[in-house]
């Protein structure tokens, strides 16, 4: 997955700016954590088609994209087809650099094939202020949609939350705490 | 879906936050050794999934599977993962192509390979990672028992 890590190297940079002022003011590095959770990774057929969802519809930041390089380690990753083209796009939200990446599968009939069991095997779950706008948007996009539905926290607080699928059928959960 | 709050009011909270990604596993005694022992996550909790679950709805699953539901978190990324246990249907491995990845930075890259290994996991071939900005480090993929990918990372060299 040698060029899926290149993007990195962006949200590198505040942290080394922060780490450096720390240097500078003479206090200790942060031991860094044994594990670290990087990002979750989703494979779309269409970048631009996804991107209308995770930027336009959900509100994340978009990165960087950028081509990712024949023969890459992603390919082993996920077991694509030699043949197949990959573009990569990572996307932050304003506190959190790179925790989403999109990587776009094309010339291969990967997802013609229906490479998606009916069955979501895997989730990404976000929390947002703005419900209704996402709603809103996502059902302007012509997303599925899974009813709302209200939840309490494990703390006594209650919220909302509402499950869609984006184009390539990858869940996205987002919640609201409402109190 | 019983969603788990991290942060502290009255903060201003942003307008999207990536809470947690979530897999679907088999046997969950079975994928928490992977999460926590291999990979050094730290097990939060674990619940028995309420019969009304809205996971029930957004992941299609049939009603009648029991489910189970566990948080794991970094120390300082609490609740960024989470996985849950279908039991009493029938759940195949996930098919490749895999669809998605969860990628983890791993400072005892070494001790995780081994440790994998030993589990017994579907590990594939090392991989040189170069970045764009010339930091130099190592990658590694690997399946979970239910086929799950997960890609762990260690940077080992920065340019000047």
């Amino acid at each position: 997955m040698q060029g899926l890590f290149n993007i990195r190297n962006l949200w590198r940079l505040a942290p080394y700016a922060f780490f450096c002022a720390l240097m500078v003011g003479g206090a200790q590095a942060v031991a860094q954590d044994e594990v670290r959770f990087q990002r979750s990774n989703h494979l779309i057929s269409d970048l631009d088609t996804a991107l209308s969802v995770y930027r336009d519809v959900l509100g994340l930041k978009l990165v960087a994209v950028r081509a990712l390089p024949k023969g890459g380690y992603a390919y082993e990753l996920f077991q694509l087809p030699a043949e197949a083209d990959l573009r990569f796009a990572v996307l932050s939200s304003d506190s959190q650099s790179n925790i989403l990446a999109l990587t776009e599968v094309k010339n291969t009939s990967f997802f013609e094939a229906g490479g998606q069991s009916a069955l979501s095997r895997v989730g990404i779950v976000l929390e947002v202020q703005d419900f209704d706008g996402v709603i809103a948007r996502a059902k302007t996009a012509g997303l599925t949609m899974f009813a709302e539905n209200a939840f309490t926290t494990s703390d006594g607080g209650a919220g909302r939350q509402q499950g869609l699928l984006d184009f390539d059928h990858n869940l996205i959960v987002i919640y609201q705490i409402i109190k | 879906m019983t969603q788990i709050t991290d942060e502290k009011p009255p903060v201003e909270k942003p307008p999207v936050r990536f809470q947690r990604s979530n897999y679907i596993v088999s046997d969950l005694d079975r994928a928490l050794p992977v999460y926590t022992d291999v990979l050094g996550l730290d097990l939060v909790f674990v619940k028995d999934s309420a019969e009304d679950s809205y996971s029930y709805e957004v992941f299609q699953i049939d009603r009648s599977a029991k489910m189970r539901f566990a948080v794991l978190g970094t120390p300082t990324q609490p609740n960024c993962m989470a996985l849950t246990e279908l039991k009493g249907i029938d759940l195949a491995d996930v098919p490749l192509p895999s669809r998605s990845a969860i990628v983890l930075e791993c400072t005892d890259f070494d001790g995780v390979m081994r440790r994998a290994k030993a589990a017994g996991l579907t590990v594939f071939e090392e991989g040189n990672l170069v970045t764009k900005d010339g930091r130099k480090g190592r990658e590694l993929g690997f399946l979970d028992h239910d086929g799950n990918l997960i890609v762990i990372y260690l940077i080992l060299e920065h340019p000047e």
